[in-house]
């Protein structure tokens, strides 16, 4: 089973890989791989804001 | 008279007092007589002297004193049960074996002599009073059983609570025994194995001789002592004995003792459904207003919660934006390209790290252009 990992884990990396990515002067492959890595955190996020929306609204009908 | 006669016997002064004392004796062993008491005196604590008198005759009186069971006082009227009696000195008295005073005005005055020594000796105290049990399960009841205090008394016990155990002693309540009657039966009381938890002693109405027991001094130390605690109700409102004064609690009459004992089961049971009801409504009360609270917290949550979420997905966009600003293949889209080599693909920044002849690769937005240096010029 997948682990969820919290909003501030989430957003605290993908910080630091946009951070990497403004400030390196690494090669374009580096870079892309750090893009794709950003790219991927996003989803993550996403993912796990749309499910806290769905449980919310799940609460909200069930009180 | 024949000269053999006894009368004609030469006695001696001793055997005569102790023939006309034995004749006495025997024709009159006991008389009570009436009269107004005078010349009382009481010598060394232990031996009372004193006259009943008429209008016209005096008799002399002794008694031991431990046998004064009323004060006495000159000028009381009392009805004396004695043995006459002829003394060696030739005095002629008579030997007081039990004594009861008539008259209310006797009564009156004994009661307020007796009243006044033991309050002195503090038998009375408010502050020696002690509570009566709330509701008592047991009970001990000293009554005639025959009286209409007793009736009076289980009627409304019953009538008003029931199921409470009552240890009864039936006693003498007026004449010459009852005081002894009531002593013994509070004493009986008192040395029970299980005691009860209340002692009631209690009788109806009666004129102030048929009360008089319950104000000798005998019966109030025994209410006064009794390690029981004590409720005492002797004849009506207005009549007030000695053992009420000393009891722990006074009631007015039988039916009042009953009354201060135990609660009317039908008023506590209408009063504890009211109690029942407003402790509903209160608790109702409270239940609804915790769930409006709780209704506002949870509107206040909501909001809060969704402002929260907005501003992860305001974070999430944002960063999604600056993500796209910071794709480093969008250069191509601008008509950029990226320039490996072959086969190795690595990225070519300069002139200087490629020779002619190499082989290429040329990234554009669209595709990728293999081809081969032919010319190489410097910027």
């Amino acid at each position: 089973m997948t682990e969820v990992r919290s909003y501030k884990t989430i957003k605290d990396e993908l910080d630091a890989v946009v951070d990497k990515i403004q400030a390196s002067e690494a090669d374009i492959d580096e870079s892309i791989d750090l893009y794709k890595q950003a790219k991927k955190l996003i989803l993550e996020l996403e993912s796990y804001l749309e499910n806290t929306k769905n449980e919310i609204e799940h609460l909200k009908k069930n009180k | 008279m024949e000269p053999d006669s006894p009368f004609f016997e030469i006695l001696s002064v001793t055997q005569c007092m102790e023939l006309v004392d034995a004749i006495l004796s025997e024709a009159v062993p006991v008389v009570v007589v009436r009269g107004e008491v005078g010349g009382l005196t009481i010598s060394k604590n232990k031996y009372v002297y004193f006259y009943v008198k008429d209008e016209t005759s005096t008799l002399r009186c002794f008694m031991m004193a431990y046998a004064m069971k009323q004060p006495l006082e000159d000028g009381m009227m009392v009805e004396i049960v004695a043995s006459p009696k002829l003394t060696a000195w030739g005095a002629f008295s008579l030997n007081v074996r039990d004594y009861r005073l008539v008259g209310e005005g006797s009564l009156q005055r004994s009661f307020e002599l007796l009243r006044g020594r033991l309050e002195k000796e503090g038998l009375f105290d408010e502050s020696k009073k002690r509570s009566l049990p709330a509701i008592p399960a047991k009970i001990g009841l000293i009554a005639s059983i025959e009286s209409a205090a007793y009736g009076d008394f289980m009627k409304i016990l019953n009538a008003r609570w029931g199921g409470v155990k009552i240890y009864h002693i039936d006693v003498l309540v007026q004449g010459q025994s009852a005081a002894d009657s009531v002593v013994s039966a509070i004493s009986q009381m008192n040395l029970r194995a299980e005691l009860p938890e209340v002692l009631v002693i209690t009788r109806g109405g009666g004129s102030s001789e048929d009360l008089a027991a319950f104000s000798e001094e005998s019966v109030v130390r025994a209410v006064a002592t009794s390690r029981i605690p004590t409720l005492v109700a002797i004849g009506h409102e207005r009549d007030m004995s000695l053992s009420e004064l000393a009891a722990d609690v006074r009631a007015s009459t039988p039916s009042n003792a009953a009354e201060l004992l135990v609660p009317n089961k039908l008023v506590m049971m209408k009063r504890l459904s009211d109690l029942s009801q407003d402790l509903s409504d209160d608790i109702n009360r409270m239940i609804r207003s915790k769930i409006d609270l709780m209704k506002d917290l949870s509107i206040s949550l909501d909001d809060r919660l969704e402002n929260i979420q907005k501003q992860c997905f305001d974070v999430a966009q944002a960063s999604k934006k600056l993500l796209t600003a910071l794709d480093p293949l969008r250069p191509l889209d601008q008509g950029y390209a990226i320039v490996r080599s072959n086969p190795d693909k690595t990225q070519i920044r300069s002139v200087k790290n490629i020779s002619e002849a190499d082989k290429i690769s040329v990234q554009l937005k669209d595709g990728v252009i293999h081809s081969q240096v032919t010319d190489i010029m410097d910027a």
